[in-house]
């Protein structure tokens, strides 16, 4: 039975390789670009928030012109004047733009002087994905200056407590304790937008060739499904009637596909090799049982079914779902508020977790 | 050499109430009826891959069961098929293909052509030859004869009264009626009940 399982494997490996290669080369070319067709001009990253700024202050008007400057802000968010708050949740109803912040005159001033001016933040229900970014925006920009207000104030009420005139900062540090002064100085800051590469320990690369690898091995029931003979009753009785168990015949048919998907992996890996996106060497070993558990699944699913079309169309069908509710084929900051909250029960989330680890970490 | 004795098989329905038969060594029985009255359901029970609800079979020797639909691997030629299931060697292989029950198969022939290039009777000889290639006393046989032309119905017609005249004991559930003028003993299934039929009743009537 293994002559012949081997003679197969030889006889299959051409076609296996036909498919890893036409799946693979797409997914490696999808990889590279990954980063930049997610965030290029004109694309969800770049989004429209209209503002209104009353004009009496030169202090709000530089500390927006700062922030709106910043490089990480200046590439995500477009803004857009407006002369009055009326104005600006015109626009945001009528989708002209994605937001509006409505800066009060005493904004500015007001932090300083231990008031607590807020800004109005305006935006509609997040349905699409740019409104989700640009909701997640403005909540990360309300906390942190909600915050840089509160530790303001803080700063003041601790001059107070000592006796300290608040204008004259350079007393403070003789006065207050360090510690203090530091935690609110630190929580100083506007605006601190991230991107996915900022706060993942792999780059958006590294995620997309990581899942897309684990996703193509796992629809190889395509190919497989016609080599695995568990879901073919004669089959079956013929190998119960020889002797050999169902479990024998698993194992020598999971096998089979291992050894097939190993191969495909190693050419995998030479190929990554000559990229940039940094696979390491130890990934060729450890890889092993990570193909050897995408073996006995892919196996496994293609005894499932009677034939080899419905084995390939419903694998299809509930791993793509699966894979998307994993974070696989988006990041998951990228997918909407109800599925990210499901991510962590999704299995295939903590097998693409070990192969970035494996593969990169 | 095999005895069923008031055998009844049961899954959401009854299927087999109460079988009785008895075949011994040399003998062949023919199965008739019609599709779903548990022809198959009682080869797979004699074979031990299904088991009754009540009732008992009774087998002394080695089964062999050939299904109808075959188990052959399509990318594989002939000897890597029958490699697939025994633990001979090449040269033990050609010897029994060379033997006198499994030469009249003449799976030597085409010994080296892949599964996919065979014709349906090339096909149903060389499952029949791998079944074989482990010596078995007792032969199942489902459709044997389906979707075959005349000359292949008559290669396994002919391996049929071999068989039996080396010893062998074969049931043949099929639909065919010149399958059964070889058979000593033919059972009519209907509504899960098996009836021996007198050898001067004809098959076709029975069927219609």
């Amino acid at each position: 039975m293994i002559r012949a399982s081997l003679k197969r494997i030889l006889y299959f490996m051409p076609f296996v390789i036909v498919y890893f290669l036409v799946l693979g080369l797409t997914a490696l070319a999808f990889s590279l670009l990954a980063e930049s067709v997610l965030f290029k001009d004109g694309s969800f990253s770049v989004v429209k928030v209209a503002y209104y700024l009353p004009d009496d202050s030169a202090l709000n008007e530089t500390g927006f012109s700062f922030v709106s400057h910043m490089e990480s802000v200046e590439g995500s968010i477009s803004f857009v004047e407006y002369d009055s708050d009326r104005e600006v949740h015109e626009a945001v109803d009528e989708e002209d733009v994605s937001a509006g912040l409505i800066i009060p005159a005493d904004f500015a001033s007001g932090i300083f002087s231990g008031t607590n001016p807020e800004i109005e933040v305006v935006f509609k229900s997040a349905d699409t994905f740019d409104e989700h970014v640009v909701a997640d925006i403005m909540l990360v920009l309300a906390n942190d200056l909600g915050v840089g207000q509160a530790s303001v104030q803080a700063t003041y009420s601790l001059c107070d407590e000592y006796g300290i005139d608040p204008n004259r900062s350079y007393d403070i540090s003789e006065q207050v304790r360090v510690s203090e002064l530091a935690y609110a100085m630190d929580r100083f800051h506007a605006i601190d937008i991230k991107t996915i590469d900022d706060i993942s320990t792999y780059t958006l690369v590294q995620k997309v060739t990581a899942s897309v690898l684990i996703y193509i091995f796992i629809l190889s029931v395509f190919v497989f499904a016609y080599f695995c003979k568990g879901s073919n009753r004669a089959f079956v009785i013929k190998a119960k009637l020889s002797g050999i168990s169902l479990l024998k015949l698993f194992s020598t048919e999971a096998l089979s596909v291992w050894i097939m998907m190993y191969i495909v992996f190693v050419l995998f890996f030479i190929g990554l090799k000559f990229t940039s996106i940094g696979i390491k060497t130890s990934a060729v070993l450890f890889m092993i049982p990570v193909m050897l558990l995408l073996a006995c699944l892919v196996t496994g699913i293609c005894y499932l079914f009677k034939t080899p079309v419905s084995a390939s169309y419903i694998s299809f069908a509930f791993f793509t779902v699966l894979m998307y509710g994993a974070g696989g084929l988006l990041p998951i900051e990228f997918l909407p508020r109800f599925l990210q909250k499901w991510v962590f029960i999704n299995p295939l989330k903590y097998l693409i977790d070990f192969t970035l680890e494996v593969m990169f970490g | 050499m095999v005895s069923i004795d008031n055998v009844s098989v049961k899954y959401k329905k009854t299927i087999l109430k109460e079988v009785n038969i008895e075949a011994s060594k040399g003998e062949c029985i023919g199965l008739l009826g019609l599709n779903g009255s548990g022809k198959s359901t009682l080869l797979s029970a004699i074979a031990g891959l299904k088991k009754p609800s009540s009732g008992r079979i009774k087998i002394e020797g080695k089964t062999g069961f050939v299904t109808q639909e075959n188990a052959l691997i399509d990318e594989l030629n002939a000897y890597d098929n029958l490699l697939m299931w025994t633990s001979f060697k090449k040269d033990e292989i050609m010897k029994a293909l060379n033997g006198p029950e499994l030469s009249m198969l003449k799976v030597t022939d085409y010994i080296n052509v892949k599964v996919r290039n065979m014709s349906g009777g090339m096909k149903k000889r060389l499952a029949l030859a791998s079944v074989l290639i482990t010596g078995p006393d007792i032969l199942l046989m489902d459709e044997p004869l389906a979707a075959l032309d005349i000359p292949a119905k008559q290669d396994i017609l002919k391996f049929i009264d071999v068989f039996k005249q080396g010893g062998g004991t074969i049931f043949i559930a099929s639909h065919d009626e010149g399958v059964f003028d070889h058979c000593d003993k033919v059972y009519h299934l209907k509504d899960g009940k098996c009836t021996l039929l007198d050898k001067s009743t004809r098959v076709s009537q029975i069927v219609i």
